[in-house]
């Protein structure tokens, strides 16, 4: 079993792959000295690709990669374009350029650069934790709003001409950037935590990702490089204005770069960018050019959503690109000890938990409605290290509620829980998973369009993780460690084998591989049995035992078989209409019954 | 200001707020009952103001009438057609919202504002004085309280209005009864469409429409739904007249050009403020 | 009884969820007026059942037949105008509408405003609790007496069959008792045939006629009601009756 880099069927070398941006330079840079023998509409041509290239990246990097669209791009531009313009008076104002009166291009972009950055971020605090739609529709809204706002009050600032060639240079500098940013997030593991929350934002907030935080930061990097754009274009012309600073035809143009060329596809932006400014070339005016993009950006949506360079790589397996050396397929099978940090109890058969030893979990109290109903009332759970407890009770019990307020998805109305002693009681999932409680889910979920082995490495433990990791991609200890984990669980075989063709027992394997690669304290299996096989449970029960005794993991465990919970674990919840009516072992439990 | 003065603009927003119900419902009843944000509102208002003033004085009243009801009866088609043909076909809300972008686009070709430039001379406009109220404007006011009482009429009162409030409560409810929510919704869809052209008709002689104005409507609507909520029509209409009322003391007080400044900040502070509400009622239903 | 047509027959269904078979190869006939139930555990396939009889999720291979009219391939909108009503586990009601409102909703296909009131009138008779609260907005009635007003409202129709899923599910004793003697008298009255997916509750299995065990979404038994309490009860470790009173 190899994986090897790869992208899609073209198989590219790695150096190759970073050395295309630097081809692209060149290209530019030599139709550049000749573009004077081309005559101006060619430089004009060139000027604006690299433009559209800039903004389609920019653009792409937050919305290709989340699946959040930005349809507000044109404010961070006018932002852009504006903070250069008063960022020029300011100087001037304050005597700050001596040479000249006004700020020169390079002057002028880090203010710009921060202020998209920062409107990225406040835009993004305001609304990212909302869906996508709503999304898309707030930064559609709030453009009308800049754009009317500022058509209204017509503000208008001169600018200081530029030396020739500057606006070439910068527009190839970003368009560059552009590039390698949207490269470097197919290879980096910050990449990688952008696609888990374009994949599934519940699972990857479950694994630890602060999804909020990382679609905040993307969206205000996005828009730094929006608005340095709207920066170096304001330049273009003599002064700063509504018209040339909030034009409204930028949206469909931007997305349309993006998505025609090839979505989430780094060299998507320069296909298109390419077939758009062609095209436009022959169009009368403004109004053609917005209905004729507008119309390409829906056909391309509705029909071909993949764009030019997803269809002609229908495999589309432009993902993550992870490298598993050789020495990690030849790792010896007993090496599995340290790979979860708890020693080897010793002690297999007598008493599988350590009664003297600090609870795992205490919940205390938990109290739970939804407007009228009452659905949890006087929740209390102990688990041991080691134990397991199982929660049984008929469909609406309110089992699942209690796994979804105990693990932060839910806010319970009152309820104390501690993890170890770590009060988690109104903390977000991810911060839960990082203090080592983790769950699955029922129905199962997985990252499907990856494989077995992919799907353990993303959700690697990311405590502790140093900010220069986000930078590289998943090194070779978290691989190994998923290939461990994998053995465990006997799924190694799978190992290359895309999530969505495992068979369903095998998925719901998966989901318990996964939880284990944060080294969690306790696990919270959401029906685990549901819709298996008594084989198939036999073998859970198996790796749980397994898991209790030789790593001391604690488990909370909801079903409704209560044959397979008496199997499983020590003491049993019976739980009736939000409350727990009966606790005892697995024997007290039947006895009570019958 | 002094009393009577804030009397009169207080008489003069309540004669505006029935129009601005119209348009706050039509919004407000799309979404609901079809889910689409109508990004077209404004446009459509704008046709209705076209309409209503390209023909005026031109044809004999009564045939000025007739050609109003032609106009309507054709919105009403037409949008019926357009949700059932290409909006409900949409897999997702992005590509309902590029589509209506595409016909956003395809009205400001057309450049409708042009036409509408000399024939708009409303004999009173905001904002202006002296504070009079001429008897064609309290008519027309009166045909949109009319216009208002109809439709809550049916729309409480008769089953088609059951029927729609069921499809947009719960539409999985609705077809587990065997009514064809498509259509429902399609309907649902072409009466918010109408709604938003009578406002528009009715507005034209009320309140400014030019060159740049289309979205500044769009927006109005989205300001009345950022005050009131989706929730019920009792609220829509009352931020109908919330931001009647505002609209007329802030234009009064300073100016049109600060006072549009001030409603459209507050319409963005606000659409802040209920998104997380608003968003519910914004995923596709089974 | 049983020279007559069945009313309803499932040919060999079999539905799935994704890519895996839930439903197996379930066949089942119902006549006029008689209650039918069909029992099962958590994960029997009920639900899946029921989704794939409303047509909420597609049929893999097999046949449904209404009145001697191949059905298969109508959407749940034609199903319910041919006379087969659907109650799902959901809760259902218009909440922000009024019980009666509700109730008028419900008749969508009654031709005629007179036979709505009739029927409007039986139901009150039947439900008198739906009665009291008429005017009353369907979110103020408590989980049991919604249940009763969707049963309600699904019969205003005046459907042949009527099909739930999971009737009783967090209802309290009494709710469950009143709605299940409504549903009897409903057969009686009206010689409506009702098919009921439910866990194996004493008070349902008490009011069929015949049913049918399903297991892991195939048929293990069917037979009559004294039979299928017989049997239930031998199999009670499969249907896990610790977890339910």
């Amino acid at each position: 079993m190899t994986t090897s880099s790869h992208i899609g069927r073209f198989r590219l070398n790695r150096s190759w792959y970073w050395l295309s941006p630097f081809l692209l330079i060149a290209l530019f840079l030599i139709l550049r000295q000749i573009y004077p023998y081309l005559g101006l509409p060619t430089a004009i041509f060139l000027s604006s690709v690299l433009m559209w290239i800039s903004l389609a990246s920019a653009w792409s990097a937050f919305s290709a990669h989340t699946d959040y669209w930005n349809l507000g791009v044109v404010v961070f531009w006018g932002l852009g374009a504006y903070t250069a313009g008063f960022a020029g008076q300011a100087a001037a104002l304050f005597g700050l350029n001596s040479s000249n009166a006004a700020l020169s291009l390079f002057q002028a972009l880090p203010p710009a650069i921060f202020a998209g950055a920062l409107m990225g971020l406040l835009i993004g605090a305001l609304t990212l934790h909302l869906s996508r739609t709503a999304f898309a529709l707030m930064t559609l809204v709030l453009a009308w709003i800049a754009h009317t706002l500022l058509t209204g009050i017509g503000w208008q600032i001169p600018i200081s001409p530029v030396q020739p060639g500057e606006i070439y240079t910068a527009l190839l500098v970003f368009a560059t950037l552009g590039l390698l940013l949207n490269m470097w997030l197919y290879r980096s593991q910050w990449g990688a935590t952008l696609m888990l929350i374009r994949e599934d934002e519940r699972l990857a907030a479950s694994q630890g990702v602060n999804i909020n935080a990382v679609k905040i930061a993307m969206l205000s990097i996005s828009g730094g490089l929006t608005a340095a754009i709207g920066c170096i274009m304001a330049y273009d012309s003599s002064y700063i204005s509504p018209d040339t600073a909030l034009p409204f035809a930028l949206v469909p143009v931007t997305l349309a770069c993006a998505i025609l060329g090839g979505y989430r596809h780094p060299w998507g932006p320069v296909i298109g960018a390419l077939v758009l400014v062609s095209t436009s070339t022959v169009l009368p005016n403004v109004s053609m050019l917005l209905v004729i993009t507008t119309l390409v950006l829906f056909i391309c949506v509705r029909f071909m959503p993949q764009g030019i360079l997803g269809y002609l790589d229908p495999i589309g397996r432009w993902s993550l690109a992870i490298s598993v050396s050789k020495s990690a397929t030849t790792l010896p099978t007993n090496e599995m000890h340290t790979a979860l940090p708890y020693p080897v109890s010793g002690d297999v058969d007598n008493a599988s938990y350590q009664p003297d030893a600090p609870p795992v979990l205490i919940v205390r109290d938990m109290n739970y409605n939804v407007e009228a109903l009452q659905v949890l009332t006087s929740v209390n759970i102990h688990v041991l290290r080691g134990q397991a407890i199982g929660l049984v009770g008929p469909h609406d019990s309110g089992k699942s509620a209690i796994l979804d307020c105990i693990s932060g998805f839910t806010r319970a109305q009152s309820a104390d829980i501690f993890l170890l002693s770590e009060d988690i009681t109104h903390l977000p999932p991810w911060l839960i998973n990082r203090y080592g409680l983790v769950r699955t889910f029922t129905p199962v979920r997985l990252f499907k369009s990856l494989t077995v082995l992919e799907n353990l490495v993303v959700v690697r433990n990311w405590r502790g993780l140093s900010t220069w990791a986000w930078f590289t991609s998943f090194p070779d200890e978290i691989v190994n460690d998923a290939m461990q984990i994998l053995r465990l669980i006997r799924l190694h075989e799978l190992a290359d084998v895309p999530a969505r063709q495992l068979s369903f027992e095998h998925q719901r394997l998966l989901m318990l591989g996964m939880v284990l690669m944060s080294r969690p304290h306790i696990v919270l299996l959401d029906e685990p049995s549901a819709g298996m096989s008594d084989a198939s449970c036999d073998e859970l029960a198996r790796l749980v035992r397994r898991l209790r005794i030789e790593y001391g993991l604690a488990f909370l465990i909801t079903d409704s078989n209560l044959r397979f919970v008496s199997r499983v674990c020590d003491q049993i919840l019976v739980l009736r209409s939000g409350r727990i009516v009966a606790e005892g072992t697995a024997s007290e439990i039947a006895e009570q019954a019958s | 200001m002094d009393s009577s003065t804030f009397i009169q603009l207080t008489i003069h927003g309540l004669i505006i707020s029935a129009a601005y119900a119209l348009l706050g419902i039509g919004f407000a009843l799309i979404w609901r009952v079809s889910g689409i944000v109508n990004l077209l509102h404004g446009e459509v208002m704008f046709a209705g103001a076209v309409l209503a003033s390209g023909i005026h004085g031109q044809i004999a009243p009564i045939g000025y009438v007739i050609s109003l009801i032609a106009g309507v009866s054709v919105a009403f088609l037409l949008s019926f057609l357009i949700y059932r043909m290409v909006l409900s076909q949409l897999d997702n809300p992005i590509q309902e919202i590029l589509f209506l972008l595409l016909l956003k686009a395809l009205f400001a070709l057309i450049g409708f504002e042009v036409i509408l430039a000399p024939a708009i001379n409303p004999a009173w406009r905001i904002g202006q004085t002296p504070l009079t109220i001429s008897q064609p404007q309290l008519a027309i006011s009166l045909i949109a309280v009319l216009a208002l009482g109809v439709f809550l009429v049916v729309y409480y009162r008769f089953q088609i209005g059951r029927i729609l409030r069921a499809v947009a409560e719960h539409s999985l409810a609705a077809r587990f009864l065997g009514i064809d929510v498509n259509r429902i919704k399609g309907i649902g869809f072409a009466i918010g469409v109408t709604l938003a052209l009578v406002a528009g008709i009715l507005l034209s002689q009320l309140a400014y429409f030019g060159p740049g104005n289309v979205t500044a409507w769009t927006l109005k609507a989205f300001a009345i739904i950022a005050l009131a909520g989706l929730r019920s029509i009792g609220s829509v209409i009352g931020g109908a007249v919330s931001v009647a009322l505002l609209e007329t003391y802030l234009v009064a007080s300073m100016g049109t050009g600060s006072a549009q400044v001030i409603l459209l900040l507050l319409t963005g502070v606000l659409l802040l403020v209920r998104l997380p509400s608003l968003s519910l009622y914004l995923e596709k239903a089974v | 009884m049983m020279a007559e047509r069945p009313l309803l027959t499932l040919n060999a269904l079999t539905a799935a969820y994704g890519n895996t078979a839930i439903v197996k190869d379930f066949t089942l006939d119902i006549v006029s007026g008689e209650i039918v139930t069909v029992l099962g555990a958590n994960d029997s396939g009920k639900t899946t059942l029921f989704l794939a009889l409303s047509r909420l999720i597609p049929i893999w291979s097999g046949s449904i037949w209404f009145d001697g009219h191949d059905v298969t391939a109508l959407s749940l909108e034609s199903l319910v105008q041919l006379g087969i009503a659907f109650l799902p586990q959901q809760r259902l009601t218009f909440n922000t509408m009024s019980v009666e409102d509700n109730l008028k909703v419900g008749a969508f296909t009654l031709p005629q405003r007179s036979s709505y009131q009739m029927q409007r009138d039986y139901i009150f008779e039947l439900f008198p609790r739906l009665a009291e609260r008429r005017q009353h907005k369907a979110k103020h009635l408590s989980g049991g007496e919604q249940r009763l007003l969707e049963i309600a409202r699904a019969i205003m129709s005046r459907p042949r069959l009527l099909i739930l899923d999971q009737p009783s599910a967090g209802l309290a004793p009494y709710i469950r008792w009143q709605m299940l003697e409504g549903l009897q008298t409903l057969k009686q009255d009206t010689g409506l045939s009702i098919l009921i997916l439910e866990q194996a509750i004493p008070q349902v299995m008490n009011i069929a006629d015949r049913g049918c065990m399903l297991v892991r979404g195939m048929k293990t038994f069917e037979g009559t009601r004294e039979e299928l309490i017989e049997f239930a009860d031998i199999d009670s470790h499969r249907m896990d009756r610790a977890d339910y009173p």
